[in-house]
């Protein structure tokens, strides 16, 4: 009697299960919205760009609940990667085949459209060094020579050749300085400059040869404002910050920075979506939470 | 008689200062994290920290001035709890019952091979868990979830549950494998079946065990921040079901704090504070439920549940061990198979044994050389501490005496400390302490703080599986209580406390958190000495899978990992069994041998009870 109770009770709850799973089953799927934590450079950057018709930014308004927050531009890559409905964002440096680049306003994502303007997602990547050493002119001899080198045209050819966008304007011819120099340079800041800054790195050390072959060069990032930090916190005239967006009005007073290359913000979907090109309106939907099927998009 | 008296004397007090510091430990973290977070909670108002309801930060916000971002934990706080009962309910009955299978149900090579597993998947960082659970197993829910992606508390409480399972599964079998066999073939004697036995008296007999191995699972589950963060969607909002995003505490701290502004760092040192005192209180109540226990149970009569103890449901608990136990392994295969095709093609020379350098080809040789460093280091600090305080836990103690309660709680607490929140006080600990720049010195330190808990635990148990006819006998044959544990208890002991090195070593090698605060995050090149930074493979595995451009390297990275944690299992097989096999060999030999040495006492008495 208890036993065939027990057992009629299970077969109820299994039957409400897979009725549950299968209507999740059934009809479209919602937009899976992926994005990246606050604070992020790349959520800075994104949040500001992104717009509703009436100029309302998505910083304003404020991202949906339930949106999934990766602190991490592979993570976002994997999650939209294995995610039929999913969408990201994350720099155009760092997309791989895995997903797909959408148009955004009809221009398509590349170095020429970020450079010319007509693609709007675009951020900088800032060097950072303290305003006030360096206006003393108190940055040591190792830090400037690197300096020198980062405002370059051989440090812009790398920019180039890593798939960012290049900032020639002002860049100089860089040689290697005629007495060797010693010291310690402390690099922090943005992990979306630091695969760029790697390869400056060995491209310094190439072309400086012997005279900064005893420059030692500690790089840690975590961060940009872990950067922007380390940067205000710098005594000895020998830390750089890294940062992967515009420098904040308040910090302009305490930090000395130029730019050293363009990254555009790629909208990322699932290769088996077969939308093409998405709004800046859409994109501030979708965000909010007001869009929540692919289909209102192609519709509209 | 009065110099053995002195030694007598400064053993015990030896011991006990050991034991005395996981106080100062646990001391010292709780007022570094309290004095971080005062000036936050002030401005926030302590209720409204605890109870609001949203999480919106500004970087901006300053202490002295009116906040324009919120600071509301509770949907963190709910989700942390949520997410370790459902990673406990997973990982708790899988362990419990592998280890009831590993001790009673399986022999000989089986055992061996099941044993490894367990082992192996110790060490399995959480890093890849995480990655293992995004690419292999998110894609299978991802077709039941309603929008398409199965981020949340499903997928989280599946990998976290598998993350705790070889913690709980290794410490309860060795509490089951130390319950007398005198319990098992008695209840055999009564007419119990064996499966009645084993979980009608065995499993009862290791009560205490089994749940110091569930408190150090929920500590896992609780301080898990890396595969969290990859699984659970970290939306900063309340669970809405199986498939909504939600965030942990853990998750919270290391999402925001490379870019905290300075009123968000106070609010997330103090979510490590809520994290902290959440610990303590998980700690304190289930001490509380485990010792009410001890005084009612052992032999009373105990009606409630004996419908649990029918034949029938004791054999379904034996299936059911040998299913858990199959999932293990299938699990375990599933993802070394998945790492293997993925990071083998990569395994490059330049990779494994080049040189490196900057916007050169990437090396892990220094990693390698600074995870072993690292291991080292911690093992030679937090092994013989670890070892003496367990010692004067299990063989000095009076558990009712309040110090000995205290020095329990430390220990609990600090096994429940998350890893992040290790990581941020070593930071200003030993790295102040060690000239204020990362070092290896410093991460060693830090991760040897945090391995004193496994350690105390894990040898504490074993010191207690030695029978007390032991110690009594070697008392009575006029040795002293020092002499006791070193020729008698330790030695007996000692497949217990390779397991702990063996767990010790699988830690070190699987935390990230602690070390990027300490030891830095960026790959380096080669250290040059203790004091210069480094990163271990974890972190080299974190920091490569990063911005996705060495993906494959990150893989063959991950493989070069799970072959050094499985030829440090190897290792530390055959050095038990070896030591174990000598030890008897001894002891057969002896039988037949008359003569008498110092310092074999073990076997003298051993002899006595066969005599």
């Amino acid at each position: 009697m208890k036993t065939s109770r027990k057992v009629i009770l299970a077969i109820i709850v299994l039957v409400v299960a897979l009725t549950a799973i299968l209507a999740a089953c059934g009809g479209e799927k919602d937009i899976a919205v992926i994005a990246r934590t606050s604070g992020s450079g790349t959520r800075d950057a994104f949040e500001s760009i992104v717009k509703s018709e009436d100029g309302t930014s998505l910083k304003d308004a404020g991202l949906m609940k339930g949106a999934i927050e990766q602190d991490k531009t592979s993570t976002v890559i994997s999650l939209v990667a294995s995610t039929k409905t999913g969408i990201g964002y994350v720099s155009l440096g760092s997309v791989d085949e895995s997903v797909k680049v959408l148009d955004v306003e009809g221009v398509k994502a590349t170095a020429e459209n970020v450079l010319n303007g007509s693609y709007k997602m675009q951020r900088p990547f800032v060097i950072m060094t303290n305003k006030a050493i360096s206006e003393a002119d108190g940055l040591t001899a190792a830090t400037k020579d690197f300096i020198a080198f980062l405002k370059s045209s051989q440090a812009q050819e790398i920019v180039g050749e890593e798939g960012y966008v290049r900032q020639d304007e002002g860049a100089t011819e860089y040689s290697a300085p005629t007495a060797a120099l010693t010291g310690t340079i402390n690099i922090s800041g943005s992990t979306s400059v630091d695969p760029l800054m790697d390869k400056l790195i060995g491209e310094y050390k190439e072309i400086g040869g012997a005279a900064v072959a005893n420059v030692e060069i500690s790089k840690n990032c975590q961060g940009t404002s872990h950067g922007i930090s380390a940067v205000k916190a710098d005594e000895v005239g020998n830390v750089i910050g890294l940062g992967s967006s515009a420098v904040k009005a308040a910090d302009e007073a305490q930090i000395s920075h130029f730019e050293i290359a363009l990254d555009a913000i790629a909208v990322i979907v699932n290769p088996e979506n077969e939308l093409e090109n998405i709004g800046i309106a859409q994109l501030f939907g979708i965000y909010t939470g007001s869009i929540t099927k692919f289909s209102a998009l192609s519709a509209a | 008689m009065e110099k053995s008296k002195i030694k007598e004397g400064c053993g015990k007090v030896f011991f006990a200062a050991a034991a005395a510091l996981c106080i100062a430990a646990a001391a010292a973290i709780f007022v570094f994290i309290l004095m971080k977070s005062v000036p936050a909670l002030r401005q926030t108002g302590l209720g409204d920290f605890l109870f609001g309801t949203t999480w919106a930060p500004d970087p901006n916000d300053v202490y002295g001035q009116t906040l324009s971002g919120s600071y509301g934990v509770l949907p963190m706080l709910t989700g942390t709890l949520v997410a370790t009962v459902c990673a406990l309910a997973v990982g708790g009955t899988l362990g419990f019952f592998t280890a009831v299978f590993l001790a009673y149900y399986c022999r000989g090579r089986i055992r061996a091979v099941f044993t490894a597993v367990i082992n192996l998947l110790a060490g399995v960082p959480s890093v890849i868990f995480g990655f293992f659970g995004i690419k292999v197993i998110m894609p299978l829910f991802n077709e039941i979830s309603p929008n398409g992606n199965s981020s949340g508390l499903l997928l989280t409480s599946l990998i976290l549950g598998m993350m705790i399972f070889p913690t709980v599964a290794s410490l309860s079998k060795t509490a089951l494998c130390s319950v007398p066999a005198a319990y098992y073939e008695g209840a055999l004697a009564l007419g119990s079946t064996r499966d009645q036995a084993v979980f009608r008296t065995v499993v009862p007999a290791a009560r205490s065990g089994i749940t110091a191995a569930m408190i150090l699972g929920v500590g896992r589950a609780l301080g898990e921040t890396m595969a969290v963060v990859m699984v659970a969607g970290n939306s900063p909002q309340f669970i809405g079901g199986l498939f909504s995003s939600f965030r942990t505490l853990t998750a919270n701290i290391v999402l925001e704090m490379g870019y905290a502004g300075e009123v968000q760092m106070g609010a997330l040192f103090a979510t490590g504070g809520v994290l902290l005192v959440f610990v303590a209180l998980t700690v304190i109540l289930l001490s509380l439920v485990t010792s009410d226990k001890k005084t009612k149970g052992r032999g009373g009569k105990k009606r409630g549940f004996t419908f649990l103890f029918d034949r029938r449901i004791c054999a379904a608990g034996k299936v059911f061990g040998i299913f858990c136990a199959l999932f293990a392994l299938l699990f375990l295969s599933a993802l070394v198979i998945y790492l293997a095709i993925k990071g083998l093609p990569h395994m490059s020379a330049q990779l494994l044994f080049g040189a490196y350098e900057y916007g050169g080809g990437i090396s892990i040789l220094p990693s390698v050389a600074a995870t072993l460093m690292t291991v080292g280091i911690s093992l030679v600090i937090a092994l013989p501490l670890g070892i003496c305080a367990a010692i004067f836990l299990s063989e000095y103690a009076k558990s009712k005496n309040p110090l000995v309660r205290i020095i329990r709680a430390a220990v609990d607490i600090l096994s429940g400390v998350p890893s992040i929140v290790y990581g941020l006080f070593g930071a200003v600990t030993f790295v102040t302490l060690l000239g204020g720049s990362y070092s290896i010195a410093a991460g060693s330190l830090t991760i040897a703080v945090m391995l004193l808990p496994t350690v105390i635990r894990a040898t504490e148990e074993s010191l207690r599986a030695v029978p007390l006819s032991l110690r009594e006998g070697a008392l009575a044959l006029g040795a002293g209580r020092l002499r006791t544990i070193f020729t008698v208890v330790l030695p007996s002991a000692l497949p217990g406390i390779i397991a702990a090195a063996i767990l010790s070593v699988g830690r070190v090698m699987s935390e990230s958190a602690p070390f990027m605060f300490t030891m830095g995050s960026s790959l380096q090149p080669m250290p040059e000495g203790a004091m210069s930074g480094g990163t271990t493979l974890a972190v080299a595995l974190y920091y490569l899978s990063g911005e996705n451009l060495y993906t494959d390297e990150a893989y063959a990275c991950a493989c070069v990992l799970m072959l050094i944690v499985l030829a440090l299992n190897v290792a530390a097989e055959v050095a038990g069994r070896a030591l174990q096999k000598k030890f008897q060999g001894e002891k057969n030999a002896r039988k037949r041998y008359k003569g008498e040495r110092r310092g074999s006492l073990l076997r003298r008495i051993s002899r006595s009870q066969e005599h």
